[in-house]
């Protein structure tokens, strides 16, 4: 089975399918001789690397997949999140000095559980770089400034004025960086891409298999072990390299793929 | 080598889901015709008629500090960012090492330097910088920045 080969057994009709995918000429012969067995291996052998880098094709799409969904769930939950509080100060429910806080608070917890949500190589690339954020009050002294120029100072300020600067601190949790929203979204776009690719080829080698049944379970499994082991990769890679290392992780996710798919393949 | 109080920032269009914001650069107080990428000018430092800018596009949850060297007509020589997705930084303690260095902090609970080169060096674009930094893909430079960044938890 697998890219126009069909897998057979030593000695039956497999000859004729070796000389249809031109591997060797001489292979097609009557006798299956000593170079026919050995051609039946190479054959044994391409076929499990196809079908390793099919199961890869469909990693790096799962990992792309996966790591936009949770940057698309984190931009619209971060917008959410700041509208209502807004709403709340707006209705009287909440003052504007707690919805600060609260966005202040909460937006660090999304982006807390939404880590925790990403493929090992997606937290691997935000733990990269450890982080150095602002705290309450120097976002509202910058707000302050940015509104009632460099010079003003927050507690001068009517009570006014100091609503409209928490307003602002209130707005700016509901922002997230515009760059890395577009690079999820084109990753996004390749990753159903390679995933698409990846089914089509499955789809193919399964309509043209002898044994369709066979061929079914035989590519779900080596696809699902492929995505399985690349998380599982690039989950002990990070374990084994510590936080913050992507190239390590991505190393760790295409071998534990491309191994994982190998493995299922020689033991089918 | 000194910082500078001559350019200022004035917001064109704010940031949108995809898109950074922009400004307009204002030299003296008046306008010119160039525009930068960028939200907020965090500091100018000027050296020999080269000036380095330290934007951030206002998103304090998500910053990241971008670097434009300008030359005397405001033409932008080179550019990098620093920063990583689901982090933040904060541009502060800033110092300058004359005669072409700027220490800085930011993010990765490092001291970061930024070295703006007497002449362009050749580069192979994506290698040989720093951990979160990323530079314009040109094969030339004309700033290197330096530091050992901590990763997170």
């Amino acid at each position: 089975m697998g890219y126009g080969i069909c897998r057979a057994p030593v000695g039956s009709d497999h000859n004729i399918k070796i000389a249809n995918i031109g591997i060797s000429s001489h292979s097609a012969s009557s006798n299956p001789g000593p170079q026919s067995l050995e051609t039946y291996q190479d054959q044994q052998a391409f076929e499990s690397a196809m079908q390793a880098l099919e199961a890869s094709v469909l990693n790096i799409g799962a990992h792309a997949h996966v790591d936009s969904g949770v940057r698309l769930l984190y931009s619209s939950r971060i917008k959410e999140l700041s509208n209502d509080l807004r709403a709340a100060a707006m209705r009287g429910d909440k003052t504007w000095k707690q919805a600060a806080t609260e966005a202040n608070l909460v937006r660090n917890n999304v982006m807390e559980s939404l880590r925790g949500k990403s493929t090992p190589l997606g937290r691997a690339l935000a733990e990269s770089l450890k982080r150095e954020g602002k705290t309450l009050n120097t976002l509202v002294a910058e707000k302050t400034a940015q509104l009632f120029g460099p010079g003003a100072n927050f507690s001068n300020l009517t009570d006014h004025q100091k609503n409209q600067v928490y307003a602002k601190v209130v707005d700016s949790a509901g922002k997230s960086r515009p760059s890395v929203n577009k690079a999820m979204r084109i990753t996004s776009r390749a990753g159903r891409s390679l995933i698409v690719l990846s089914l089509a080829i499955s789809v193919y080698t399964v309509a043209t298999a002898e044994d369709k049944v066979d061929a079914a379970a035989q590519e779900a499994s080596v696809a699902g072990a492929g995505v399985a082991g690349g998380i599982a990769g690039g989950a002990l890679a990070g374990l084994a390299c510590g936080p913050g290392a992507p190239v390590c992780v991505s190393v760790g996710a295409f071998v534990g793929g491309a191994l994982a798919a190998f493995g299922v393949d020689y033991f089918w | 080598m000194k910082l500078c109080g001559d350019i200022e920032l004035k917001l064109l269009t704010d940031s949108s889901e995809t898109e950074r914001p922009v400004c307009q650069l204002q030299f003296q107080g008046r306008p010119t015709t160039v525009t930068i990428k960028g939200a907020v000018l965090e500091a100018c430092v000027e050296c020999e008629g080269h000036y380095l800018l330290f934007v951030t596009d206002d998103i304090p949850h998500e910053e990241a500090l971008y670097f434009y060297l300008l030359d005397a007509d405001f033409i932008t020589l080179d550019s990098a960012s620093l920063g990583a997705a689901y982090s933040t930084g904060h541009f502060r303690d800033l110092s300058l090492q004359p005669p072409r260095n700027v220490l800085f902090q930011f993010i990765g609970g490092t001291r970061w330097s930024i070295e703006i080169l007497a002449h362009p060096r050749w580069r192979v674009p994506f290698l040989g910088d720093p951990k979160g930094v990323m530079h314009n893909p040109g094969f030339r430079r004309y700033f290197v920045l330096r530091g050992n960044p901590l990763p997170g938890s």
